[in-house]
Order: structure tokens, then C-alpha cells, then sequence
């Protein structure tokens, strides 16, 4: 086995890091050379991490068109090795990525883009979560709803940034009409992204809405979360957010703060 | 304090009134059960999305040439064109 392990390993350096293939490598081709089968195999191994980013980053590759888009990813796979022998968990560190990208450095809102686009990646994969159960919710005694914990489906995710990334994003989707015209004055953005019936969804939430969502999402009790979110919104609406997001099937479960 | 509890139980009490939620299934809904391992549309099994790639469809030895096109060509234009790099301008649209 060590032996087995030894020759995988001078592989995977062949492949990856570009390394001399080791003379273990089997030489009996008729066709090919081993510099050439080696070379085959690399440009699969390539291909293969590159459709898996393109299937993540969909609305990244229109932005800024599939050579670019190859090209980035080229150095994205270069720079980071896939650890999971499932693909869809390949691609996390894109943002960050695209951030220190020179050649798309003039494209500001792009790492914030690929940031929403891992968050949906992430949401269609994500485990399923029942809908909220509301007879149990309605056992609790009301004088204790401001201890309530509040629980959001692992599909859930929200997105802040500066850009308007939740239009960047609609623009971008199939069927979307292809003449579009992004706002850039329209000021920060919260993106929240939630799943309902298999389908991936995003959608904007006011400033004061997605404040308190943060502070739900943080494990914050509703009588805290909601009076932190009043101190900086007076005229922030509860009931509304409260309304939406349930019909969302963003929250998911609730605890008590005390037990 | 007696405002907010005012609030609270206001919500909480009209999401319980609406009945949304369990009572309507309308979240999950199990006339649409997902396959465990399903992909995402157009991705399937090895060939991970719905270009012409698969486990076996690169036949080439390379084909990424090195050159890097320094410009993004893609919808990025629309979207209001190059913008300040600099953080702290505000971004503004391209015509």
C-alpha cells in the first residue's frame, strides 16, 4: 500500500504542480507519449475543476464572458486544490479570489457577485429543514415570545454589499431580458438567499430587516434582536419581516432562550 | 419594554392567525421530493455542468492558452462598464 500511496502522490505532483512524471508511470502506449497522455489527463483534471466553477459562478462567467471567465479560473485551480471528492464543494474561496484578480480589479462589485452566487451554490445543496411547525409555536405562553430563539433554514444565507449585487444577480438569470440597466446610486444591497421547493431564490431585505436578521441568524433572542434593530430603526416593522420571511421558509425552527 | 412586548406579541400573533407555515405545508411541499445526489440544472454526474467537458472529453493536451485577455468582455459592459477601483469612490453607472 505504501508503495501504492508513493505513486499516487508523484501523480498527483505530475498533474497538478506540472512535477516530471515519475518513471513508474506505464509507458506501454502505442499511440501516445507520456509527456502527451499526462498532458490529456492534466487538461481533464483542469476541465473538470473549471466546469464545476462555471456551474457555481454562472452569473461571474456572462459577466465577464466565458475566455476571461477561463482564464481567471486557470489561476483560481492553479492556486487552490480541490478537497473534497465532491465537486460542488469546489469553489468557496472565489470571492476572495476575484478580489486580488488584477484583470478584474475595474469590476468593484464582482468578488461581492461571487459571494451571492457561492450563498445560492450553497443553498441548492443544502440540507432540507421543515417548515416552521406553528402548533407548537402556539403553545408557547406570549410572555415569553421575547425569549424565543429563532432558527433559520441551513439554506438561508444573507448578503451585504455595497453594489447592487441582488439586480446584478436577477439580470443575469435564464429568461432574464438581456437589455438591462443596473442602478449604481441605489445604495447597499442585503441579499437574502433562501430555497422553497428546490429552487434558489434571492431577494432584497430593507436595511432595518436585514439588521435584524443578522441578529437572529447570530443566535439572538427575539426580544433583543428586535430592540437592538428599533434602536437604530424606529420605524422598523416586526410583523411584516416576520410575515415574509416565514412565507420564505426562512425560519425554520425556535427554542427558548432560557432552557 | 412594554411597547416592544406590545410588538412582538402583535407579530407573532398574526403569523399564528395567517396559519402559514405547517399548516399550509406551503414551505416543503412533498410533492416535490428531491433525488438524494440530484444535480443542479444541466449538471450531471462526472460532466459537471452542461458544457462539452466530461471525465473523458478532454482529449486535448491543452486547450487554455496561457495568454491572459486583460480585458473582461462579458455583460460586465452593461453593468455599468469599468468603475473606480479606488474604495472609497462612489461607484457610478456607464452609459
Amino acid at each position: 500500500m505504501p508503495a501504492l500511496c508513493n505513486d499516487l502522490s508523484s501523480f498527483a505532483r505530475t498533474i497538478v504542480h506540472g512535477e516530471e512524471p515519475s518513471s513508474e508511470i506505464d509507458t506501454n502506449y502505442t499511440n501516445y507519449s507520456v509527456a502527451v497522455a499526462v498532458g490529456v489527463y492534466r487538461n481533464n483534471y483542469r476541465g473538470n475543476l473549471h466546469d464545476a466553477l462555471a456551474g457555481a459562478y454562472p452569473v461571474i462567467e456572462q459577466l465577464v464572458g466565458k475566455d476571461f471567465f477561463r482564464r481567471m479560473t486557470r489561476q483560481f485551480i492553479g492556486q487552490h486544490l480541490s478537497r473534497s471528492g465532491n465537486l460542488h464543494h469546489y469553489g468557496a474561496e472565489m470571492s476572495g479570489f476575484v478580489a486580488e484578480f488584477k484583470p478584474a480589479q475595474d469590476l468593484v462589485y464582482l468578488p461581492d457577485v461571487a459571494a451571492l452566487e457561492w450563498a445560492c451554490h450553497c443553498a441548492y445543496f443544502a440540507d432540507d429543514a421543515a417548515a416552521l411547525d406553528l402548533v407548537k409555536l402556539a403553545q408557547i405562553p406570549p410572555v415569553q415570545y421575547s425569549e424565543l430563539i429563532l432558527c433559520t433554514s441551513p439554506a438561508c444565507h444573507l448578503v451585504r454589499s455595497r453594489f447592487p449585487i441582488a439586480a446584478i444577480w436577477h439580470a443575469h438569470q435564464p429568461g432574464a431580458p438581456g437589455d438591462f440597466h443596473i442602478d449604481f446610486d441605489c445604495g447597499s444591497c442585503n441579499a437574502l438567499v433562501c430555497r422553497k421547493n428546490d429552487v434558489v431564490m434571492v431577494f432584497e431585505l430593507a436595511e432595518a430587516d436585514a439588521a435584524w436578521l443578522q441578529g437572529i441568524q447570530a443566535g439572538i433572542s427575539l426580544g433583543e434582536a428586535t430592540a437592538a434593530t428599533l434602536e437604530r430603526f424606529p420605524n422598523f416593522d416586526l410583523q411584516a419581516v416576520l410575515l415574509n420571511i416565514v412565507t420564505q421558509g426562512v425560519l425554520v425552527d425556535f427554542s427558548m432562550a432560557n432552557h | 419594554m412594554n411597547d416592544q412586548h406590545t410588538l412582538i406579541s402583535a407579530a407573532i400573533t398574526s403569523l399564528l392567525a395567517l396559519g402559514i407555515g405547517t399548516s399550509s405545508g406551503s414551505a416543503y411541499a412533498t410533492d416535490h421530493e428531491k433525488c438524494f445526489g440530484i444535480a443542479k440544472a444541466g449538471q450531471n454526474g462526472c460532466n459537471s455542468n452542461k458544457s462539452k467537458h466530461s471525465c473523458a472529453g478532454h482529449s486535448k493536451v491543452d486547450n487554455d492558452p496561457n495568454d491572459f485577455i486583460v480585458v473582461p468582455e462579458g455583460s460586465c459592459l452593461k453593468v455599468g462598464g469599468k468603475l473606480e477601483s479606488d474604495e472609497d469612490k462612489p461607484a457610478t453607472p456607464g452609459k
